[in-house]
């Protein structure tokens, strides 16, 4: 008899589980949605749009909840990311993080580069590490190989006061940089694949 | 029920459940041999995407996709080589990229499908069996349903609401007009391909005139009262085309752009194309120096062949697998088919493409399928500065497809011109991205 009141317990604790999972939705399923803009699989082929697979999981969740809430700014990702709840955008980040990084086909230009190595020792080496290649799981995005234009969105933004970008470095590094600083950082973030 | 009869129905039940849940764990596990013959039907944002991710995810199925154009052109962003600030080039596509995948392409128009047989019939008597056939045939038009308006007559009468040759008659027409001359633009009642489109052109084409022939107009002659993205377009309008100013003689043209709704006398059934005249149901008459007929749309022919549609002439279908409702094991996706809330978009096509691609794959491996996900996003640009957007995520609510509450919405009202020139910027990407994602 106990036994039998087990099994029983086992079959409904089966079920439930199964039906839970059958209203999930998977991270698989959520991220193909995003390929029309982001690229299969998160590798973007255009510049305004970030390559977005391979980055790490806690940045990628972190940047959509910051657009949902409108701590970071956005022309449509804040509009899109409200349709999410946590735990889709966990799944839709994990999706992303365990896919291979591509870097942007870019030209990049080794004299510039090899001034914002400067800078990058300077001012970004120690949060982003590896020259730029690492996407820590839970730490600052891979910066390099990334699509310069769309670094260049995020740090226009920066450094406009109206902005709701917050980046640690605002204060040191973006306010006193001057454009071809920066220019020549993202040239070396391009450089780097 | 005695004690001893509960007591085995229990015992049946969990051993039931213990099969079920095993035979689950087989079949997912041997998930990598799934071989099946699946046909995809038409060519474009749907079907590509949906041929594609077959064989991404499964690539022993055996796909054939049936297209009767060599070459691909995309209708977003077709609006731009109105204004001369695109070329149809970049909008041309091959689909030599799908076939390196192994998808067989077939280029070939479809005579029929046979549900029962499991059977696509194309010209010369060649047909392809099928375990599943997803059906993206897009839109086609209701000749006749204006009077005057058939296929013939738009051979002088663009609709230009398919890209390509159509794309650049108009465009040439508009090249051609005098300064001074009037476009004039009819819209269809919902639902039609791209809701945003016609307001679209309306702007390109003003910023054209505006610089080329700027004592022209343009009137939309509308089938509805309210539009997609409308507070938006009508800003846009005002601030670009609302106070035409010559710059030689400082002359004032006022407002380029007119939009008459419905309750005004927009909507029109009738036209002559030898005058090039539109007439209102009202008994209106406005003539043209170009003409350009958007007329009423519905599922694509074979949709209606094979006996897919509703008697408004869209197909229905089951929004978490996109299988009809009226043929088992037939899936359409696309404009052609009742999307909902989903509007008849590039992005949905997509979007429903891989929600099928989902359930086929699930039914073949005999598991449940994946709970879908569904999103859109459509740029318009009102000047090669001023992009807006659009975008959704949906989900099924009650069997009826719907947007998830409190997202999605319209680019915001008061922004910089910085921001609308990002959407500008985006718009680009986003076609870049799609169509390599299709193509590439």
């Amino acid at each position: 008899m106990r036994l039998q009141i087990a099994g029983v317990a086992l079959a409904i604790g089966l079920s439930f589980s199964a039906a839970t999972q059958a209203g999930a939705v998977s991270g698989s399923m959520l991220g193909n949605t995003c390929a029309g803009c982001h690229g299969i699989n998160g590798a973007s082929a255009a510049e305004t749009m970030p390559i977005i697979g391979g980055q790490g999981k806690g940045y990628l969740e972190t940047a959509m909840k910051n657009y949902r809430d409108g701590s970071r700014a956005s022309t449509i990702m804040g509009r899109i990311a409200k349709g999410y709840n946590d735990e889709q955008i966990s799944a839709m980040s994990a999706f992303f993080a365990k896919q291979p990084w591509v870097s942007a086909a870019q030209p990049t230009d080794a004299k510039l580069a090899k001034q914002g190595e400067k800078l990058y020792a300077k001012s970004c080496k120690m949060c982003h590490a590896n020259n730029g290649t690492k996407a820590a799981e839970d730490g600052p995005p891979r910066l390099a190989g990334q699509w310069t234009t769309s670094l260049r969105l995020y740090l226009d933004c920066v450094n406009d006061a109206k902005c709701a970008n917050k980046h640690p470095m605002r204060e040191q590094l973006f306010g006193k940089a001057s454009k071809a600083d920066i220019d020549a950082l993202l040239q070396f973030f391009a450089s780097k694949k | 029920m005695t004690n001893s009869n509960r007591r085995n129905f229990i015992k049946s039940v969990s051993g039931v459940s213990l099969a079920a849940a095993m035979g689950m764990g087989i079949s997912l596990r041997a998930g990598a041999a799934v071989k099946a013959k699946i046909v995809v039907v038409g060519g474009g944002y749907g079907g590509v995407i949906a041929a594609k991710y077959l064989k991404m995810a499964e690539p022993g199925l055996e796909v054939v996709l049936i297209e009767q154009n060599k070459r691909y052109v995309s209708c977003p962003l077709s609006n731009e080589v109105l204004a001369g600030l695109g070329n149809i080039e970049h909008l041309t596509f091959g689909y030599e990229g799908l076939a390196r995948r192994g998808i067989t392409v077939v280029h070939d128009t479809v005579e029929a499908i046979d549900p029962q047989a499991r059977k696509v019939m194309i010209s010369g008597g060649k047909s392809f069996d099928y375990d599943r056939v997803i059906v993206s045939p897009g839109v086609d038009f209701k000749w006749g349903a204006i009077k005057g308006y058939d296929e013939e007559a738009s051979q002088t009468i663009p609709h230009a609401w398919k890209a390509g040759p159509q794309t650049t008659l108009l465009a040439n027409q508009i090249k051609d007009m005098k300064d001074g001359g009037v476009v004039i633009i009819t819209v269809p009642d919902n639902p039609f391909r791209c809701p945003p489109g016609p307001y679209e052109r309306a702007a390109l084409i003003a910023h054209y005139l505006k610089q080329n022939k700027p004592r022209s107009k343009i009137i939309l002659l509308d089938a509805k009262d309210k539009f997609s993205k409308q507070g938006l377009f009508l800003q846009g309008w005002t601030q670009h085309y609302g106070d035409i100013i010559s710059e030689s003689s400082k002359e004032k043209y006022g407002s380029m752009i007119e939009w008459v709704p419905a309750s005004k006398g927009g909507e029109i059934d009738a036209i002559n194309a030898a005058t090039r005249t539109a007439m209102s149901v009202v008994g209106k008459e406005f003539k043209a120096d170009v003409l350009n007929v958007i007329p009423p749309q519905h599922a694509g022919k074979i949709a209606h062949t094979t006996g897919l549609v509703n008697p408004k002439g869209w197909c229905p279908v089951d929004f978490k697998t996109f299988e009809s409702t009226m043929h088992k094991n037939v899936h359409v996706i696309g404009d052609a088919c009742v999307g909902g809330a989903m509007p008849k978009s590039g992005y949905a096509a997509n979007s429903q493409a891989k929600v099928a691609v989902a359930a086929i794959i699930a039914s073949l491996r005999g598991v449940d399928p994946d709970e879908p996900a569904y999103l859109n996003a459509c740029y318009s640009l009102i000047t090669p500065e001023h992009g807006i957007s659009v975008t959704a995520i949906y989900q099924v609510k009650d069997g009826q497809l719907v947007e998830v509450p409190n997202s999605g919405g319209v680019s915001p009202i008061d922004v910089s011109p910085a921001f609308r020139k990002i959407e500008v910027a985006h718009a680009k990407s986003w076609l870049k991205n799609i169509t390599t994602e299709m193509f590439g």
